[in-house]
């Protein structure tokens, strides 16, 4: 195995600029949304006193989610001693934070009164998991930022191994804390289940390898850097499991409801008759999200992997907005039991299926931060030396015995 | 930024902060006067339930006080309650009408805009004493209606008597 | 015995003490009342005469207001309650039922298969265990010593989490800068709020709420749960009175007869 040479990206090509430049202006249009959100107020998105949160919530909770699992390709190598990962770790490390930054800006900016933050952080309710999330997002982005620093710096190396592990330990936390935004909700019948936790895990998985592939596949396929089919084969292969076991946790999830009778009338609602979120869940997150990319990752045509590969992973990243856009606005929108066996009617919509629309502010807020997600992996790219020079098959060989 | 850059930032936002705080602390030209030598709207009652000058250093202390008192205790106590200052404090505008928070003739507006502290109070309480909310144009007969309530006693007699 | 004992009890009191009920009030909302002559009244006459909670003490764990419903008096097609709270706090249309305010609303439940249809409304229920207090990150949402659960919009990011969490929808954001907020009841852009069982008439000791008031047909009865001679409480003890989604183990102080 030679030694590999890691290089910061040139970054001064008229395509970088232009890169740039085109998550700058979408970085822009989120600034824009938001100062509108926050001058008008919340009646100018879709979002209402039913349909609480709504589209930014898809994007931050998708970031959020993405960016623990993009961490796992830097955990493969340094928690499991998986030497082939060590190469991809730094950008799967500087991938989480930006992905966190990215998600955590949306989720901030959408609030009522983002002037507050002051008191998010001063003011502390220990029984809320929001509470929690907040200490386990911004200590997230301390010890990766840690274990990114023991990658970096050889003086330090040696404690690679213990940063890597406690950013591991930390990354389940922090997505159990966010499945159970939605575990620990009693009222709704879509939510309050435990295994809302252990899915987010797995959903995270699968979104975090996805945005990890397509950003490695454009880092090397834009710099003109070699990357190797083995690697993007492994790699490949990895995320093709991780989609099937999202796949059986979704599948385990509305087995069990629908087992309760209970259950059937919001098992219905997004299975069945719910219109769009019906449709987005049959098409986004099972047919387009799961079944086809992993058709397209398991009937691989060497010719065309990495375009197959591409491919696949922004399917699964379809599917990932897909499944949280079920799940939070499809568990909102149907309506809430009052009194079992007694149809409600009211001038709040209680008994009825909430409308939402998003409006292009909230989409324009969510872009806003994948693009700042982005722009930061793009600049960490151009300063740090993240990713080696090459990743040609003669890297790999050792670990192809 | 170089080093010669920055302190001279830090050195001016030292300034800006003491010469606000300074203001704050009741450092003025006169006791009826801003710091502009604008006029100070002269409010109702006889005299403050604090001395001026503790006023005008620890107002807002003293409001954040009660207001959590009132919020998680049901204090209701009339010294420092908001709504108090406001009902003595009532000046009328140009046009005769008692001042908005958003014209200078505002007993919180007339210093808050001349020394550009952010005054967000009144996004949400009322900025006019309770006697101005019977003068309310028809539009707003919901908040004539509470007026009532609270003027005349008698209306909360009606209450469920069972 | 406490101030919604002795108005609930109103039938039995004399008039005399009426009166010195609305002195106290008259006194409380001294600054808005023309009378000064009032002011010149001892207040510690007044306190020691007429047994409402003097404004100076903070309110008790002794005490539990909750309101009783009887759906079988609620009037299909009535509103009054909702009016007489909308007029109370001031609560506007602006955008639309999606986005404005509602503390109260009036619901129509019909048994799928009986047809059987009953009218009631649905506010707060003031929960004994509060889910919206418990997942609000900063504590903004909270739970008075008396039970009154409430928000406390200084400290309210507006992150809409106890929306998610309540499960009789009970809550309200608000989307939109509002303007002439009443003096009893501030309210602005970006927090979450919901019905405040009143707090500022139970403080000054009305010993009833706006809707209770408004209710021709007596269908609400506000009182202190924790006082076994209060008119609640008797109603309670001896026609009973469910809790709506009681199997969560919530223990609402709003409660509910003829479902």
């Amino acid at each position: 195995m030679k030694k590999l040479r890691y290089t910061s990206i040139d970054g001064k090509s008229s395509s970088f600029l232009a890169l740039l430049g085109g998550l700058g202006f979408f970085i822009l249009l989120g600034f824009i949304a938001f100062l509108q959100m926050e001058h008008e107020g919340h009646h100018i998105t879709g979002m209402s006193n039913q349909v609480i949160w709504g589209l930014p919530h898809v994007f931050a909770i998708f970031l959020i989610v993405a960016a623990s699992g993009a961490l796992n390709v830097a955990s493969i190598a340094s928690v499991f001693n998986q030497k082939f990962y060590k190469p991809l770790a730094k950008l799967s490390a500087v991938l989480a934070i930006a992905l966190l930054v990215g998600g955590l800006i949306v989720l901030l900016l959408d609030l009522g009164r983002p002037d507050r933050l002051i008191v998010a952080i001063t003011y502390y309710n220990f029984k809320s998991i929001f509470t929690w999330n907040i200490l386990l997002y911004t200590g997230f982005i301390g010890i990766v930022g840690v274990y990114l620093w023991t990658m970096m710096d050889w003086q330090v190396e040696k404690y690679t191994r213990i940063a890597g592990t406690a950013a591991f330990i930390w990354r389940l936390i922090l997505t159990t804390g966010t499945g159970s935004i939605f575990g620990f909700l009693v009222s709704r019948q879509a939510y309050d289940a435990a295994i809302m936790a252990p899915m987010f895990v797995i959903m995270s998985f699968s979104f975090g390898l996805a945005i990890y592939l397509l950003v490695l596949l454009a880092s090397y396929s834009w710099t003109g850097r070699e990357l190797g089919d083995y690697v993007v084969n492994r790699l490949k292969n990895l995320l093709g499991v991780f989609i099937a076991a999202t796949l059986y946790f979704t599948l385990a999830y509305h087995l069990t409801n629908l087992y309760a009778t209970e259950h059937h009338g919001v098992e219905a609602y997004i299975l069945l008759n719910g219109g769009a979120i019906t449709a987005i869940f049959w098409i986004g997150q099972i047919l387009l999200g799961s079944i086809v990319p992993l058709a397209l990752l398991y009937c691989p045509r060497p010719a065309r992997l990495r375009k197959m590969t591409g491919i696949a992973s922004a399917l699964v990243i379809l599917g990932g907005f897909s499944t949280l856009y079920v799940i939070l606005i499809g568990g909102q929108s149907f309506p809430m039991t009052l009194i079992p066996g007694y149809e409600a009617t009211s001038t709040f919509s209680d008994g009825v299926i909430a409308q939402y629309s998003p409006s292009i502010w909230e989409f324009m807020l969510g872009m806003g931060g994948v693009a700042i997600a982005l722009i930061i992996v793009t600049l960490a790219l151009k300063i740090f030396r993240l990713i080696p020079e090459s990743l040609d098959d003669n890297f790999a060989k050792p670990h192809q015995s | 930024m170089n080093t010669h850059q920055f302190f001279r930032l830090l050195t001016i936002t030292a300034f800006l902060l003491w010469s606000t705080m300074s203001l704050a602390s009741g450092q003025y030209t006169g006791p009826d006067r801003d710091a502009n030598g604008n006029i100070v709207p002269t409010p109702k009652g006889e005299k403050c339930v604090e001395p001026t000058a503790d006023m005008r250093a620890n107002h807002m202390q003293y409001l954040l006080h009660k207001r959590d008192k009132t919020m998680y205790q049901g204090i209701r106590s009339k010294q420092h309650s908001l709504v108090e200052c406001i009902n003595c404090h009532a000046t009328p505008a140009n046009d005769g009408k008692i001042a908005r928070v958003s014209e200078s003739k505002h007993f919180c507006a007339s210093c808050h805009l001349s020394v550009s502290v952010k005054l967000d109070c009144f996004e949400c309480h009322a900025d006019r004493p309770v006697s101005a909310f019977s003068q309310l144009p028809a539009r707003d007969f919901i908040a004539l209606q509470s007026e009532t309530d609270l003027a005349k006693p008698q209306v909360a007699m009606h209450r469920e008597v069972q | 015995m406490n101030p919604i004992d002795q108005n609930t009890d109103m039938n039995q009191k004399s008039t005399s003490k009426l009166n010195k009920i609305d002195q106290y009030r008259r006194q409380f909302v001294g600054g808005t009342v023309a009378a000064t002559a009032g002011l010149a009244l001892a207040p510690g006459l007044l306190l020691q005469t007429v047994q409402a909670k003097p404004a100076e003490q903070a309110v008790s764990s002794k005490n539990r207001w909750g309101l009783l419903i009887d759906t079988t008096k609620c009037a299909d097609g009535c509103n009054d309650c909702v009016t007489a709270c909308n007029q109370e706090h001031g609560l506007r249309e602006i955008h639309g039922p999606a986005t404005d305010a509602q503390w109260i609303r009036t619901v129509k439940l019909k048994n799928k298969s009986t047809g059987h249809t009953l009218n009631m409304p649905m506010m707060c229920q003031h929960c004994e265990n509060p889910p919206c207090v418990d997942v609000c990150p900063t504590g903004a949402s909270f739970k008075r010593e008396d039970g009154i659960v409430l928000v406390d919009k200084h400290i309210c990011i507006g992150c809409r989490y106890c929306m998610m969490a309540c499960p009789y929808k009970a809550r309200s954001f608000i989307h939109e800068t509002l303007t002439d907020q009443l003096p009893v009841a501030p309210r602005g852009k970006g927090t979450v709020e919901a019905c405040t069982l009143c707090m500022h008439k139970v403080d000054r000791g009305d010993g009833t709420t706006a809707c209770a008031t408004a209710c021709k047909e007596k269908a609400i009865t506000f009182g202190d749960l924790n006082d076994k001679n209060s008119l609640i409480a008797k109603k309670l003890a001896t026609n009973g009175g469910r809790q709506l989604r009681a199997e969560l183990g919530l223990n609402p102080g709003v409660r509910y007869q003829g479902l």
